[in-house]
């Protein structure tokens, strides 16, 4: 140590020490990764339990199963209320809930810098080697995934919606995915048509860009043993009742579909703003009876109001998948959905009935459906799923995305802020200084707490008997 | 600044005329800001549900032959010209005047379409109601426009492109419009300009002032933000850091022999479990 005290008076040769310091640590990480295969890898996202939704639900799938494949995963988000610090939940998982309030929709103001001391000390305490990024419009994920790049380690992202191109929100949402994926190692798409989408958004050469689709858990949703019989048909709709998701299309077809077939009767859950305009719609035509409305459905709830119905209705204005229609396909129901975004690709035609956005045409879509469903085989359709989406398999396929990222070469400040020049003549100049800061900030920080003072956090595994335990704790109680 | 915007909008028209698919991608964006609030409430949600499937190049409808009075009419034959300047790629500035006047006359509809809303009896020649499908306005629909019902409902996509879309196109015009005549104000000489014949604009002094007021709020916002976080932090032995009102016990897995097993649901492991297993096998 007093060898390194002159050191500290010379900037460069400090500087020099700390980039060599720091290079060597990958090259053995590289050299064990190469051996083992295993990854730790950190998730990202605005998203995540006890808020519900597609993005939350994949990041929880996606980690138990890459537990199950011997990796390690830390999930850090924005604390959730008094959700905040460090928890362990099912299987091992370890979440940060970073102190950090959400602005707007669940998504934390954007500082550039201010989340990089605590992503910092997160990345090193946990020897994390791949940074997965998700969801375009999660700042907090942008953020950690300009840090982590900074930081020099491995950077997958994950894109779970459709933008458009032209509208003011879009272009400046382009910019910045434009900003974060300029320097990214590897993308992920869970549809071709958001493949499509991600790749004339941002730029990304689309090489780098894999299609790993959503799954769903198949164990869960399944058929019910006996049928809702009877001459009735009940039709479900489960989603946010939000303009998104077209509950103003639910509310012109509905009572179209109920004046042409007396038998139909209608099952919505969910929550959200756009359930006024239902409850209006249900009192206007005096559908009490045959439009039932639950509310919120939680996740574990969705099952049993599922296996309720014979048909399932999907009425999303914008998807870049759809995974309510795959748990619907699970539990044996025929689904209606309207063709958009990556939707057509999801299911088989004989599983799915696709109409435009537009009322008539969903009606038309829904009679056919009605006049398809004597031939429907629920047992058949649920083996089929099974085969098509299981998350074990998008594990698989994320494991292989991570290890194409491993063997992405290192790339050297001056190749990175090369790239980030590209990204346009004035805005290519504004990141360039964006990122110049950001790597002064973190040798700052490099000399304010170095990486050896952190302390490291152990490993542990859960035993087999962990299930065994719990299974006599709930029994006690 | 102006190569900035106007690569923007050269992209944004590019990559707009390159979505052959029908991927219709206006998803609440929360960056939308101000614009995106001004168009929902601008435009009835009802007919953006209908319009939102239907691409920008979409053949245009038929037009029908009706009186000069009848606003759907007006509106098809209005949304036309628009949609003809689409092609004339060489010549940018009636493109602009065009889209200008459009977005003009869309705000005009959008503010009388909000009359749906209010389900008036007097509201029954608003050109939304006839793409109705309920009973009672098919019959009213029935009453004005005869021709409607046989052409089927394919028509409630055939209004042009997307309001939100067009102001998304005259904001990045008028960005690089503004911005331009900020810096002729900012540093062009006063008598070049009064040469020129304009005698008469704001003082140069807010060309300095107005920006340094954003960039110290903006910082001041960001330190305000952070050390509000810095606040919110429980203490390190707040109840709140290991357990809270969304902490879920784990539920008993129900023993089935079957041989697919259901990934377990999500819950909290205490922390007394996860301390026996860390340290209580290294001490052992």
């Amino acid at each position: 140590m007093h060898n390194d005290r002159p050191d500290l008076y010379i900037c460069t040769d400090h500087l020099l020490v700390y980039s060599i310091k720091h290079m060597t640590p990958s090259v053995c990480e590289g050299d064990m990764m190469d051996d083992s295969q295993k990854h730790r890898i950190l998730m990202v996202s605005d998203f995540f339990y006890p808020n519900f939704g597609g993005v939350e639900n994949h990041i929880y799938y996606l980690s138990q199963c890459l537990l199950k494949l011997g990796h390690k995963v830390v999930v850090a988000t924005h604390a959730y209320g008094n959700r905040s610090g460090v928890r362990y939940m099912t299987g091992g998982l370890k979440v940060y809930y970073i102190p950090w309030s959400p602005f707007v929709m669940q998504n934390t103001l954007p500082t550039f810098y201010g989340l990089l001391p605590i992503i910092r000390t997160i990345l090193i305490r946990e020897r994390i080697t791949v940074v997965h990024g998700h969801q375009a419009f999660s700042t907090f994920c942008h953020e950690a995934l300009m840090h982590a790049r900074t930081m020099g380690y491995k950077v997958v992202f994950t894109d779970h919606s459709l933008y458009g191109f032209a509208d003011v929100g879009s272009i400046h949402m382009n910019k910045v995915l434009q900003f974060t994926l300029a320097d990214v190692s590897q993308a992920i798409c869970v549809s071709h048509t958001s493949k499509e989408n991600t790749v004339l958004r941002s730029g990304l050469p689309p090489e780098k860009v894999f299609v790993v689709p959503n799954a769903v858990d198949t164990a869960i949703f399944k058929p019910a043993v006996d049928r809702p019989s009877g001459s009735e048909i009940v039709i479900v709709v489960i989603s946010r009742l939000v303009y998104r998701k077209g509950v103003d299309l639910l509310v012109e077809v509905i009572p179209e579909v109920c004046r042409l077939h007396p038998n139909v009767r209608f099952i919505i859950g969910g929550d959200g703003p756009k359930r006024v305009r239902l409850e209006e719609m249900r009192e206007k035509h005096s559908l009490q009876d045959r439009v039932e409305m639950l509310g919120a459905v939680q996740h574990v709830q969705v099952r049993s109001v599922l296996i309720s119905g014979h048909i399932f209705l999907n009425s999303s204005l914008t998807e870049a998948f759809c995974i309510a229609i795959l748990e619907a396909a699970s539990c044996g129901l025929l689904t209606v959905s309207t063709r958009v975004g990556g939707v057509p690709e999801v299911l088989p035609d004989e599983m799915i009935v696709l109409a435009e956005p537009d009322p008539g045409d969903m009606v038309h879509a829904i009679q056919k459906a009605i006049s398809m469903l004597p031939k429907i085989d629920p047992q058949a359709m649920h083996n089929r799923m099974r085969e098509l989406y299981n998350w074990h398999d998008v594990a698989k396929r994320t494991e292989i995305v991570y290890d194409r990222a491993f063997k992405c070469s290192n790339q050297n400040l001056l190749e990175r802020l090369s790239r980030y020049l590209f990204c346009g003549a004035w805005a290519g100049k504004l990141f360039f200084l964006v990122m110049i800061v950001g790597f002064l900030l973190w040798q700052l920080l490099e000399l304010w707490q170095p990486a050896d003072d952190i302390e490291e956090v152990p490993d542990f595994t859960l035993p087999c008997s962990c299930d065994e335990e719990m299974l006599e704790k709930n029994s006690v109680k | 600044m102006f190569c900035c915007f106007h690569s923007s909008v050269q992209t944004s028209k590019s990559k707009s005329q390159l979505r052959n698919r029908n991927t219709n991608c206006d998803s609440a964006a929360p960056h939308r800001g101000d614009s995106g609030r001004d168009g929902r409430s601008f435009n009835p949600p009802r007919s953006r549900g209908h319009c939102r499937g239907k691409g920008p190049l979409r053949s245009g409808a038929i037009l029908r032959f009706a009186l000069a009075s009848n606003e759907c009419e007006f509106w098809a034959r209005v949304g036309s010209p628009s949609r003809t300047v689409y092609s004339i790629s060489f010549c940018p500035k009636p493109f602009r005047v065009n889209f200008v006047m459009y977005a003009l006359i869309s705000m005009s509809k959008s503010v009388s379409g909000n009359g749906c809303d209010m389900e008036s009896p007097h509201s029954q020649n608003s050109p939304r109601r006839t793409l109705s499908l309920s009973k009672k306005r098919r019959a009213t629909a029935s009453c004005f426009d005869p021709d409607e019902i046989s052409s089927g409902f394919g028509l409630s996509g055939d209004h042009g492109p997307k309001p939100s879309e067009v102001y998304g196109f005259v904001g990045s015009i008028t960005t690089v419009v503004a911005t331009v005549i900020f810096l002729v104000w900012a540093y062009v000489p006063e008598s070049w300009l009064q040469s020129v014949g304009i005698s008469y604009y704001p003082s140069r002094y807010w060309a300095l002032a107005v920006p340094t007021y954003v960039m110290v709020t903006i910082v001041l916002m960001l330190g305000f933000y952070i050390g509000l976080n810095f606040i919110s932090t429980p203490s390190p032995a707040s109840l709140n850091t290991v357990f809270d009102e969304f902490s879920r016990d784990p539920l008993s897995l129900e023993c089935t022999l079957e041989d697919e097993k259901p990934i377990e649901p999500i819950s909290d492991i205490g922390i007394d479990r996860i301390n026996d297993i860390m340290f209580k096998n290294n001490a052992a």
